[in-house]
């Protein structure tokens, strides 16, 4: 059972945060300051950290960077309300995993906590060797299933790794999330035509009409198209889907932290924060997601 | 009371099913006993003209009122932590008396709920 180590300065806040992530099986434990969530890190670090940014004392902020530098390998999930978005902002620029909204965590708290450590699970596991690569060009096609997601973003993770020497792991996570929400993005809002707004009505309506969709040969038999291109130099991710696409402009800008708190929006803010270029087509049915490989060490081959 | 504008029972009862009443029961009992203690901060700042306890205070206010439902605090803490943050002093006071109504308000209900 997976622990999560929950930092946050309001007792009642702390205590709901604690029951909904217990309600989801995880072990909670629970930190009220920063610097105490160091002190239990310090005696068991656990899998993960879901920490507010707004504290007395050591800030959600300055806790990311510490955990990034003693812990690498623990992602934490930011908890941000209205007013914290610069923090927040920054704290996903220096190396947090995710974030959820805390007028969201009934809905999306437990479910980010489980993608989060899926993908860095994966990232610990997935550690082959692919031999005398230059340059690769990997299809998929995929349906319109979630589920497909985190081994493809762990295969993606461990090629990255065995070709990329001294890796930032943090980095590597981050590629995997901008990966993932990607994808999801692509197999429910694009081919499905499920809109990310109906998540502002609540989980559940969002979540029947997937079911919904699932069910409607028109919807499910669409696919998603996943073109992966690895060089040295960088990463080139295409994801095409086939539905009708949307108007690209028509999005609220993913990069001002003021766009964070919109649930809609949350996908394309950390694949905008994330990855160094992004890329819509016309029509709004593909995305590119560049990450370039030139400050890291050449390649190992 | 329990008019949508003022407190989302939905909300409430939501979360209940999700982490069960005993936990429940201790958030709503920790959200009471701090409520005042915030509110509190939030005069105390005002006081003394610091308006970042203000903005602090409320921020945690919005986000417990929000989690609980308790709709008409959050947007008024809400509105105070903006005004605190953009250093409106004057405008302060009654806001914050109303907000203190609004949570009267909750509190009344949530003893009548135990």
């Amino acid at each position: 059972m997976a622990r999560v180590l929950v930092v946050e300065d309001s007792p009642d806040q702390a205590r709901l945060i604690a029951g909904l992530l217990e309600s989801g099986g995880f072990t909670a434990e629970i930190a009220p300051t920063g610097e105490r969530a160091i002190e239990a890190m310090a005696k068991s670090p656990p899998d993960l950290v879901v920490t507010d940014l707004i504290m007395p004392g050591i800030n959600g902020l300055e806790l990311v960077e510490r955990i990034k530098e003693r812990y690498p390998h623990v992602p934490v999930i930011l908890m941000t309300a209205f007013g914290s978005g610069e923090i927040a902002a920054r704290a996903l620029q220096n190396g947090a995993a995710s974030y959820v909204p805390k007028r969201r965590l009934h809905d999306e708290l437990v479910s980010t906590v489980r993608e989060t450590l899926s993908v860095a699970h994966a990232r610990r596991e997935e550690r082959r060797i692919i031999d005398y690569l230059q340059d690769s060009e990997h299809r998929f096609v995929l349906e319109n299933d979630p589920n497909l997601v985190p081994p493809l973003v762990a295969w993606l993770q461990g090629t990255i790794r065995s070709r990329i020497e001294r890796f930032d792991d943090t980095e590597l996570m981050q590629i995997g999330i901008a990966l993932h929400e990607a994808l999801i993005n692509a197999m429910h809002h694009g081919n499905l035509e499920v809109s990310s707004e109906l998540r502002d009505a609540g989980g559940e309506v969002y979540r029947e009409l997937i079911e919904q969709r699932l069910k409607d040969a028109g919807y499910r038999d669409r696919r998603v198209f996943l073109t992966v291109n690895l060089s040295a130099s960088e990463l080139v991710c295409v994801i095409r889907d086939e539905g009708p696409g949307f108007d690209p402009r028509s999005v609220a800008d993913p990069t001002a932290p003021q766009n964070l708190e919109k649930v809609s929006g949350r996908g394309l803010y950390l694949i905008w924060t994330f990855m160094d270029r992004v890329a819509h087509n016309e029509t709004g049915n593909q995305i590119t997601l560049v990450k370039q490989f030139e400050k890291h060490v050449e390649a190992v081959h | 009371l329990t008019d949508p504008d003022s407190f989302d029972e939905t909300a409430l009862t939501r979360l209940q099913e999700m982490v069960g009443a005993d936990v429940m029961k201790e958030v709503v009992e920790l959200y009471r006993e701090h409520t005042p203690q915030r509110i509190e901060a939030a005069r105390e700042g005002l006081r003394s003209g610091v308006l970042e306890h203000v903005a602090r205070a409320m921020h945690t206010l919005k986000s417990s009122a929000a989690m609980i439902g308790a709709s008409r605090v959050e947007t008024l803490a809400s509105r105070l932590e903006q005004l605190a943050t953009q250093g409106r002093s004057e405008t302060l006071a009654p806001q914050l008396d109303e907000l203190e109504t609004a949570a009267a308000r909750v509190e009344s209900y949530l003893r009548a709920r135990e």
